[in-house]
């Protein structure tokens, strides 16, 4: 399952909770892929991103601040044109409408399994 | 049921048999004594209308009615008995037994209170004693008569009694405006209700007020439309009478040739008759006559005749006006010594302050009629004026009450508008409390769901912290003990994770918790290998509270089965049931396929963390734990929800 250092993938985290994503970093990289980023908010996240230019993210919709990861994916659509996965814990029907309209590469449940996590990334990037 | 039913129908038809007779009974009674008194009525009507045809057939029939009427004690008819009996001593010319029986008749028709005859035997006890002289009880006769006619409206005793008392006026009071007053009221009656005969007494009353007023003309045109009433055969008397009006007439105008031209008239009428009044009359007027023509000794003749004629009468104003006349004789004879004699005689037999006081005290009593009369009328009034006032009070106090009906019903009917309108707010206040209520229900309600939600959300940063923490260690029981660890809470956060997402807050259809349960178990200890697990719970629903020990049970049995079931097997199958046997009874069946446990493994394996999680969380739920191990391994848990 472990993948190549050369072409290791960038991915960049977007969630509050840091004990979360600390294991998750920790998840990813055991699958092979590069954390290039942390942040829990909205704000943050737009301002590391213009440098660190990852490759997919991975986005928590509920985050710290007034704004959600629903509005940043907005953003994501029309400024940057990165892919995203949602993480989330959320199922209700209208969580899932508001996301489903952003076009999301995947939408993962918490709490996840390694593999889950694995074959949603490799989804997302077009492999398999 | 028949027989009330015909009992139901008898009572009715009885009471009705009943009410006839006793209606016949009465009606028969009543009919029978009005047929008497009616037979009696007859026959008084009989003999009234016999009288002066036939007086002993006319008796006869009184006679026949006063007996009966004293057999059946009918007391009108013995009273009429009198009157009649009166009135046949009256046409017999006995007067004094005939007043004596109007008397009495009086006494008893105004003791039972009959006023049907009682003005007419006024009237005739009246002319009786006029004509004895006895001029205030008439007066008092006649006006009693006339009370009564006039209470009674008997029109005819009315006007008859009217007559009368002119009578009474021109004859002894000399108030003769009163007597013409009384006249014209009695001709406007009589006009009114066309009585004929009584027309011509009238007439003859009015010749006799004007000839004492000295309105001569007048007089002639009465006393000649009298003598047209009069008829000279059927009644002479009255024809006489109004004779002598005239003659009165050209008495006083001194016609002495007119005067014995209607004397001559008179004389065969007089003859034709008996009539001691109307004689004594006609001998005056001729020794008046002879008097005015100068024959003087023939004149005194007469009025010698006339006395000697009334000696035994008590005619005391006749007495008077021959003693009168002789005066004036003597005197044109001038026979003074004589004129005087006579007129000291006369002082001795006659008291004229006597008559004077007699004459008064009927003015009086005139007055005093008058007076009543006067007062009747003003109480009749006051009487229709109270009346009047009554039905005003009356009419005030019934709008009075409607008024109070109609305010009862207004403010009843706002009252009424009142509590229904609040009602209405009070309504709306209840609605709007219970869409506060639903509001805040829907407010705890997504809390609860933020709670479910956020233990889960912390039971999977334990999670995460344990994940981090066994990345340290590369002691495999370490790992291992940090993998079960999780796992267990995993299954907790599952069970908040279902409750935030069903509808429901607090009860749990387990069925879908124990498939995800077992899918991420095997997802943890599934050695590539096929392991099936079978969940079968029904529709039972459990309290959070007995829903986590069941999982974490659950989840020991699950794991201990994938970990060391089907060691050296490629597949397994693991069945878990769930039963609601009673109200507090449920059953947990989990078995699988696999290998079982040896009994000397047994023993160690009752020191595990995984079996005493077992027995202690059985011992929470106050269950029970079986188990046995052949083809299957079955364990079979009793627990109280």
């Amino acid at each position: 399952m472990k993948k190549d250092i050369a072409i290791m993938e960038r991915i960049y985290i977007v969630e509050d909770q840091m004990i979360i994503t600390l294991d998750l970093q920790h998840m990813l990289e055991d699958l092979g892929y590069e954390v290039c980023g942390i942040s829990p908010s909205y704000h943050e996240t737009l301002n590391n991103i213009e440098v660190v230019k990852p490759d997919l993210i991975l986005l928590d919709i509920f985050l710290q601040g007034d704004k959600t990861g629903i509005d940043l994916a907005h953003v994501l659509n029309q400024n940057y044109h990165i892919p995203f996965i949602f993480l989330t814990s959320h199922t209700d029907d209208q969580t899932v409408k508001i996301a489903k309209e952003t076009q999301p590469r995947g939408y993962l449940v918490k709490p996840f399994k390694l593999n889950e996590l694995y074959a949603a990334i490799e989804m997302a990037f077009g492999r398999t | 049921m028949k027989n009330s039913r015909m009992r139901f129908y008898l009572l009715p038809l009885f009471l009705m048999v009943i009410y006839g007779s006793a209606t016949y009974a009465f009606q028969t009674n009543v009919s029978l004594l009005q047929k008497d008194t009616a037979i009696i009525n007859d026959w008084y009507t009989d003999a009234f209308l016999s009288m002066k045809d036939d007086l002993k057939k006319s008796d006869d029939f009184i006679n026949k009615a006063w007996k009966m009427s004293i057999d059946i004690a009918y007391e009108k008819g013995v009273s009429d008995g009198y009157y009649y009996t009166g009135c046949v001593y009256e046409q017999k010319g006995a007067m004094n037994v005939a007043s004596r029986y109007f008397e009495k008749a009086i006494s008893l028709y105004v003791q039972g209170q009959f006023l049907d005859n009682l003005p007419d035997c006024y009237r005739r006890l009246g002319e009786i004693y006029m004509n004895q002289g006895r001029n205030y009880t008439a007066l008092l006769n006649f006006l009693n008569g006339l009370h009564v006619a006039e209470d009674q409206r008997d029109y005819v005793n009315q006007i008859e009694l009217s007559i009368q008392l002119a009578n009474y006026h021109n004859r002894v009071s000399k108030d003769y405006d009163g007597a013409i007053s009384v006249l014209n009221n009695a001709e406007k009656l009589a006009n009114k209700q066309i009585y004929l005969s009584a027309f011509g007494p009238i007439y003859l009353q009015y010749g006799i007020s004007y000839c004492r007023q000295r309105n001569y003309e007048q007089a002639r045109y009465y006393v000649r439309k009298a003598k047209q009433e009069f008829d000279v055969t059927s009644s002479p008397d009255n024809h006489l009478k109004a004779l002598f009006v005239e003659g009165e007439i050209y008495e006083k105008l001194l016609d002495g040739e007119q005067l014995f031209a209607v004397l001559n008239q008179a004389k065969p009428l007089l003859d034709s008759i008996v009539n001691d009044s109307l004689e004594t009359t006609y001998g005056l007027l001729r020794a008046k006559a002879l008097y005015q023509t100068g024959d003087y000794n023939a004149a005194l003749a007469a009025c010698e005749e006339l006395n000697t004629k009334l000696a035994d009468q008590k005619r005391e104003d006749d007495q008077y006006l021959i003693f009168a006349l002789q005066f004036k004789i003597l005197y044109a004879l001038r026979d003074f010594r004589k004129a005087d004699q006579l007129f000291n005689d006369y002082e001795y037999t006659r008291d004229s302050l006597y008559t004077a006081q007699y004459i008064g005290q009927g003015i009086e009593m005139s007055e005093n009629y008058k007076l009543d009369k006067f007062k009747r009328q003003i109480l009749e009034q006051e009487l229709k004026l109270s009346n009047s006032i009554y039905q005003r009070y009356g009419f005030i106090a019934g709008i009075a009450v409607l008024l109070i009906i109609l305010g009862i019903l207004y403010f009843h009917f706002r009252e009424k508008d009142k509590l229904a309108h609040r009602e209405v707010i009070k309504n709306s206040e209840i609605s709007v409390q219970n869409e506060i209520l639903k509001q805040t229900n829907r407010h705890n309600e997504l809390l609860m769901r933020e709670i479910h939600h956020r233990v889960k959300n912390n039971l999977q940063i334990i999670n995460s912290l344990l994940s981090l923490q066994a990345r340290k260690t590369t002691n495999r029981e370490v790992v291992e003990m940090m993998k079960e660890s999780r796992s267990r809470i995993n299954s907790i956060a599952l069970i908040h994770n279902k409750l935030y997402q069903q509808q429901s807050l607090n009860k749990l259809n387990i069925q879908d918790y124990i498939e995800q349960l077992g899918v991420h178990l095997l997802s943890i200890y599934n050695n590539n290998k096929n392991v099936r697990i079978h969940v079968d719970t029904g529709e039972v629903t459990l309290d959070i509270d007995i829903a986590i020990p069941v999982g974490l049970i659950l989840t020991e049995l699950i794991t201990n089965s994938l970990k060391y079931a089907f060691v050296e097997r490629e597949d397994g199958e693991i069945y878990i049931h769930v039963k609601h046997n009673g109200e507090n009874d449920y059953e947990l069946i989990f078995k699988d396929n696999g290998i079982g446990i040896p009994e000397a493994k047994l023993n160690q394996n009752n020191d595990t963390l995984g079996f005493r999680l077992i027995h202690s969380l059985t011992k929470q739920l106050a269950g029970i734990i079986h188990y046995t191990f052949g083809e299957f391994s079955l364990y079979n848990i009793r627990f109280k929800g």
